[in-house]
């Protein structure tokens, strides 16, 4: 085809023309100062530089388990796909993972869940950023729009599927999602990105990043904000920060110092809500973590990591006048501050060439401060220690044996203990079966054990509804896990990932409505009433015949069985089947396609009276790459919901078709 | 030819300029006389200069007294000093009893020996090819009776391991230095003869490494390390392979430490390895008399390590390293570790 023929290649013909034109002046730019720094004579090339020794920089911490060798089903979801997802937030990129669901409650309240069993804090799930937990010691679970980090910041997400307390401690329940964000040394210079779009989506992004060799630093700053979901007053505005340092001494010592900070307002409530009307809270997370490693000469690791985490929302408001008490405005004081105090000390150690022990011990204080729930104006506290020990035993080159043990003591349910064994075994090349057994507890929150949430007529506290009553005594939620699991490499190119599981859940905490003396004569309580059995498969595909295109499917069933206790409809809790793909296409010249479908059946959240029917999620992403002389600049555009609003948590409201811009820029 | 050479040697050995000016008539005289001299090692001594306190020339010599013991009946003396004694009272090129060859063992030892612009043959071992492509085109009126073992290795060894090793990766990275970049046309060669498509960066300042390893690594499978001081040292390899590792990319290194480090593999010669063809080198210069010494070279022997742990965690699965090492040396003219 005469490439004069149509408008569009006239056009193409134009751009290209100029992009060279810049490219050259670009080039001349660069040359210029280049010129004179070659004129100077380099040292004579020693011999030492093939002799020298070197840190060891990629050590067993810093690897990826290899996922033939894994105690248990992993999903690794790394930069090239979080890009290509066209995900704005955290949680979004989530639904790659099979067998998860990812709900809105409202445009800042996002719910991830596994396999189910999710109210809107989704508390049967633990979440860990660079070895830190961030599951709240208030409500429990995670509170996603409230993370001080950057999407861009992020590495790797490792989502394990299945309980891991013996690597993961307390909460590792049903799975554990572990985002990497990327280490200082791997950027230089700065990072900025803005994007605009419908439903008022105004973010931008900063980085700078920079240090020699021994220390690099990266300091991150961003703000986020939109309309969130449907005709709701549940808008957010977010202004978040976050640094992180690592400092090299020696070969064998390095500290890795992070702190991070988000804050900002978020619409909650509804119209004509007696105790959730419409309203702001202003939420403030902040968080402090040190890590320290240090390498022995027999190649064994220690690593000392302490960190604390804060997270406040400030919510003293008054209800609307209520006709009933003549007009009185009852003040209501929702304020929640918790704060966690967390060391730990582990120890990897390697005995002969075959074994190798990783061992380490843990105490943490929660410390939970919430007047209008949990009654007490003092902030209550729970202590909590762990010790484990864990065995990864490379019996014969094709055999993997992995056994531990965690042991944990809590104020509030005393001891416990989570074992696992997993068996690997590589029948041929490429190809590895797993069977795994492994046991985990869900500690109960304070929220659960403690609550008592009054509200009064006067100073003096006559009582008008207590909404939260626990009697408290509460058991930890316990899980059993088994699995089988088949990882196969056909190709370089090509892996399977087949997994079939059966997790028995018992103690499952639910509310339940008893009988009280307030204005509605009920209260409720919490107790270790629902139990579980789920059963079914996952299945993860991965081919990337070239770095160009790369496809990626997700697919899981799973049946609940349960006797659905306190009204708590655990059995409805997950879509029976959800399919997941992503796939890429570098087109050449810059440009790059992508799109995620997401399929789920028709669920329904603990907390809500309606099911939500089949979920079918269409996102886009079209993306140009510009190389200029130092820099590199990346527009795209993103389009969600192509198929039309979809509801995601409560029947009555959906996430709508949304479209936004992005573009990003990269100098050195 | 002497007038030529005589600027570039003044540019590049600022030290000791007056000293060679002050002796440089004389040494043109003594030049014709030895000019014909070839290194005759029959009965001959041999004087070794090694670095002065150096563990892995130890190592070296080790192995060279090994390989010249097995042989019964050699005449070999080897006379071992170190080049602060070599400065001090080595041999001067105006001595009348010089030794019948001179081996360095690494850079110092190489730069302070060939300064001297002695005439005796001279095999300069154990140092990296751009150091004695430096310091022998300062002085070329010697060339002949130079020559040199290399340290590194030739680029078609790399590339040809990265063929055998990675069959499905084909677009191979570097990032060049201002000394490294001198070898761009034979790194292109070797990546043609091997099947493979190179992308090449160059950078000039450490800052710009990161940005360059990003921009070479989109477009390539594999990172090809070439050493330069500049782009792969102490410093800048938490920076390497923590971003190619990201990028889910493998590094191929050019030593040990490099795989201990993280890289995926490296071919590299061992001290050992190098003394033990300095030794056979010995050997066959005293089995015939007259034979000029051997052109410079890159080694003969060499060992292949890969990082098991960070090839299962990339999804690699390369063959065994004896395999890949015997492969490696079928394809390419070299022996293997025995």
């Amino acid at each position: 085809m005469p490439e004069s023929s149509t408008a569009a290649w006239g056009i193409l013909h134009a751009i290209r023309r100029r992009m060279s034109l810049i490219r050259t002046i670009g080039l001349l730019l660069v040359a210029a100062p280049l010129s004179v720094t070659w004129a100077a004579e380099p040292p004579l090339l020693s011999e030492q530089e093939f002799l020298a020794e070197l840190p060891v920089v990629l050590t067993a911490s810093r690897l990826a388990q290899p996922q033939a060798e894994a105690p248990a089903a992993a999903t690794i979801i790394d930069r090239q796909m979080i890009d290509a997802s066209g995900a704005r937030n955290l949680s979004e990129v989530l639904r790659l993972v099979p067998g998860f669901q990812v709900g809105f409650e409202s445009g800042h309240r996002h719910v991830v869940g596994y396999h189910g069993l999710a109210d809107q804090f989704s508390r049967r799930l633990q979440v860990m950023i660079d070895g830190r937990s961030v599951y709240l010691p208030s409500f429990g679970g995670v509170s996603w729009s409230d993370l001080p980090v950057s999407l861009d910041d992020i590495e790797r997400i490792e989502v394990i599927r299945g309980p891991n307390a013996v690597t993961y401690g307390a909460n590792s329940f049903l799975a554990i999602i572990n985002i990497t964000t990327r280490h200082s040394a791997a950027d230089r210079g700065g990072f900025v990105r803005a994007t605009a779009g419908s439903n008022d989506i105004r973010d931008g992004v900063l980085r700078m990043a920079g240090g020699d060799g021994d220390v690099n630093y990266r300091l991150t700053t961003g703000y986020q904000q939109d309309d969130g979901y449907g005709q709701r007053n549940d808008s957010r505005s977010i202004t978040f920060m976050n640094g992180r340092m690592d400092a090299r001494h020696g070969l064998q010592d390095d500290v890795e110092v992070q702190f991070g900070y988000n804050e900002g307002p978020r619409g909650r409530g509804y119209p004509g809500s007696l105790d959730n009307f419409p309203h702001d809270q202003e939420i403030t997370s902040r968080f402090q973590q040190v890590r320290w490693r240090h390498r022995l000469d027999s190649g064994d690791e220690v690593v000392v990591q302490f960190y604390y985490n804060h997270h406040e929302s400030d919510e003293q408001v008054l209800t609307p006048p209520i006709a009933l008490l003549g007009g009185y405005q009852i003040p209501v004081n929702y304020d929640v501050r918790s704060e966690r105090y967390d060391a730990e000390v582990q120890h990897t150690v390697g005995i002969g060439e075959t074994l190798r022990m990783v061992w380490g011990a843990g105490a943490r204080l929660d410390r939970v401060e919430w007047p209008g729930f949990l009654g007490s104006a003092e902030p209550l506290d729970n202590r909590y220690y762990r010790l484990f020990v864990n065995f990864e035993w490379h019996a014969t080159q094709r055999l993997v044996l992995n056994a531990g043990v965690m042991s944990e003591n809590s104020e509030i349910t005393g001891s416990d203990l989570s074992p696992r064994l997993a068996v690997n075994y590589q029948f041929m090349p490429g190809h590895t079966l797993r069977a795994g057994v492994s046991s985990a507890t869900r500690q109960p929150v304070l929220l659960e054990e403690k609550s008592n949430a009054r509200f009064c007529f006067n100073t003096a506290c006559t009582l008008f509804d207590q909404t939260f009553h626990s009697t408290g005594n509460l058991d930890p939620e316990r899980i059993l896990a088994s699995e089988l699991g088949y990882f196969g490499r056909f190709t370089p190119a090509l892996t399977l990932d087949l997994r079939l599981f059966r997790d028995e859940v018992q103690k499952l905490i639910a509310l339940y409505t008893i009988p009280y003396a307030d204005y509605d004569g009920n209260t409720r309580d919490f107790r270790n009433s629902g139990k579980a059995m789920l059963t079914g498969s996952e299945l993860q595909i991965n081919y990337q015949p070239v770095h160009d295109t790369r496809v990626t499917l997700g697919y899981a069933n799973v049946l609940i069985e349960s006797n659905d206790a306190d009204r708590a409809l655990y059995s409805k809790s997950a879509p029976r089947n959800t399919v997941s793909l992503l796939a890429l296409q570098d087109l050449g010249a810059g440009w790059q396609a992508s799109t995620g479908f997401y399929y789920l059946d028709s669920m329904k959240y603990l907390d809500v009276s309606n099911s939500i029917g089949a979920q079918r999620h269409l996102d886009m992403r079209l993306a140009k790459r510009f190389r200029l002389a130092d820099s590199e600049l990346e527009a795209a555009i993103v389009l969600q919901n192509m198929l039309g609003p979809q509801a995601t948590y409560y029947a009555e409201y959906s996430a709508d078709r949304v479209g936004y811009f992005t573009v990003n820029l990269k100098f050195h | 030819m002497i007038g030529r050479t005589k600027d570039d040697g003044e540019r590049r050995m600022c030290p000791v300029r007056r000293a060679c000016i002050l002796c440089r008539a004389v040494e043109t005289v003594a030049l014709l006389f030895v000019l014909v001299m070839s290194p005759s090692l029959a009965h001959a001594d041999v004087l070794v200069v090694r670095a002065n306190q150096n563990a892995v020339h130890e190592e070296v010599l080790s192995s060279l007294r090994a390989t010249l013991a097995d042989r019964s009946g050699n005449h070999l003396k080897l006379r071992v000093i170190s080049v602060t004694e070599f400065s001090q009272s080595g041999p001067r090129a105006a001595d009348s009893e010089l030794p019948s060859l001179i081996i360095t063992l690494g850079t110092d030892a190489a730069a302070a020996v060939l300064q001297k612009n002695i005439p005796t043959p001279t095999y300069c071992t154990f140092l990296p090819k751009a150091a004695y492509t430096l310091l022998a085109n300062s002085s070329n009126e010697m060339l002949a009776r130079r020559s040199a073992l290399y340290l590194d290795q030739p680029f078609t060894r790399q590339m040809q391991l990265i063929r055998l090793a990675l069959p499905t990766r084909v677009r191979v990275g570097a990032i060049l230095g201002p000394e490294s970049r001198k070898s761009e046309h034979d790194l292109r060669q070797a990546a043609v003869s091997a099947g493979l498509v190179l992308r090449v960066e160059q950078i000039t300042d450490e800052k710009q490494l990161v940005g360059a390893l990003h921009r070479t690594m989109d477009g390539a499978d594999v990172l090809l390390a070439v050493p330069d001081p500049l782009v792969f040292n102490r410093n800048t390899a938490q920076s390497v392979l923590l971003t190619t590792y990201r990028l889910g990319k493998p590094v191929a290194g050019y030593s040990r430490a490099y795989v201990s480090a993280g890289a995926l593999l490296s071919v590299y010669s061992t001290p050992a390895q190098i003394g033990r063809q300095i030794g056979e080198e010995l050997l066959a210069m005293q089995d015939r008399p007259g034979r000029p010494l051997p052109a410079p070279g890159y080694p003969r022997y060499f060992s292949v390590e890969i990082n098991e742990r960070v090839a299962r965690s990339l999804g690699i699965e390369p063959d065994q390293v004896e395999d890949l090492t015997r492969r490696l040396a079928e394809k390419t003219t070299g022996t293997s570790h025995e």
